[in-house]
């Protein structure tokens, strides 16, 4: 019987949730497969900049969006 | 405006043109239809890809290299030591930008584009001053 080792995302979320906690306006992160969903109140150009430098090097990529089309995010593994 | 030969490879001046091309172009969607989000939302798409160009023309000049992909794009920083992290993260965010005003038809205002648009033109300035010393 063999039994497949399950995927896990490369991305540490205990620094991830360090980084992205500070800041304000965040309503949600979500892993979803190996993408990062950042679900913001709305767009502020500042915040948004700010959340792609607290990202910095953990993560290569993210995706983002707003509450009000939070819809449109798959479900996934709530992170914050 | 111009535009490139299509029958050769993109130069570094291409890049470089091209870059200035669609700050300028960005300029005048904006300036023509400030209220309306869906034309100044792609106004930020084409700051973004003038962002794209002034990268582009660097890693040409410096390294002879050609990106197929924007995932190959984002990957050049990891490569290219000498590309400073604070670019790269700025470059990531006008991205998620772009992209949330193409695939989301997020309306921006005159300000949001306004604040990308600098970021845009600096990372442009930079890289084609960078390029130009590349070569």
């Amino acid at each position: 019987m063999s039994s497949a080792a399950p995927v896990l995302p490369s991305i540490d979320l205990e620094a991830v949730r360090a980084a992205l906690r500070p800041i304000p306006g965040i309503t949600e992160v979500r892993l979803v497969g190996a993408d990062l969903w950042i679900i913001r109140e709305g767009v502020d150009v500042a915040r948004d900049y700010q959340i792609s430098h607290a990202l910095g090097d953990l993560v290569e990529d993210y995706q983002i969006s707003t509450v009000a089309r939070r819809g449109m995010v798959p479900d996934g593994l709530r992170v914050l | 405006m111009g535009s490139v030969s299509s029958d050769r490879e993109l130069t570094v001046e291409d890049h470089l043109r091209l870059a200035r091309e669609l700050l300028d172009l960005a300029a005048w969607g904006a300036a023509a239809r400030p209220d309306d989000g869906l034309a100044v939302g792609w106004a930020v798409t084409q700051v973004f890809y003038a962002a794209v160009h002034g990268l582009s023309a660097y890693v040409l000049a410096r390294h002879g290299v050609r990106a197929p992909a924007h995932q190959d794009r984002g990957r050049w920083f990891a490569e290219y030591p000498e590309l400073r992290k604070s670019e790269a993260w700025d470059y990531r965010g006008l991205k998620r930008a772009s992209e949330e005003s193409r695939y989301q038809g997020f309306p921006y205002t005159a300000a949001e584009y306004a604040a990308h648009r600098t970021t845009a033109e600096r990372l442009v300035a930079h890289w084609a001053a960078m390029a130009r010393k590349g070569r």
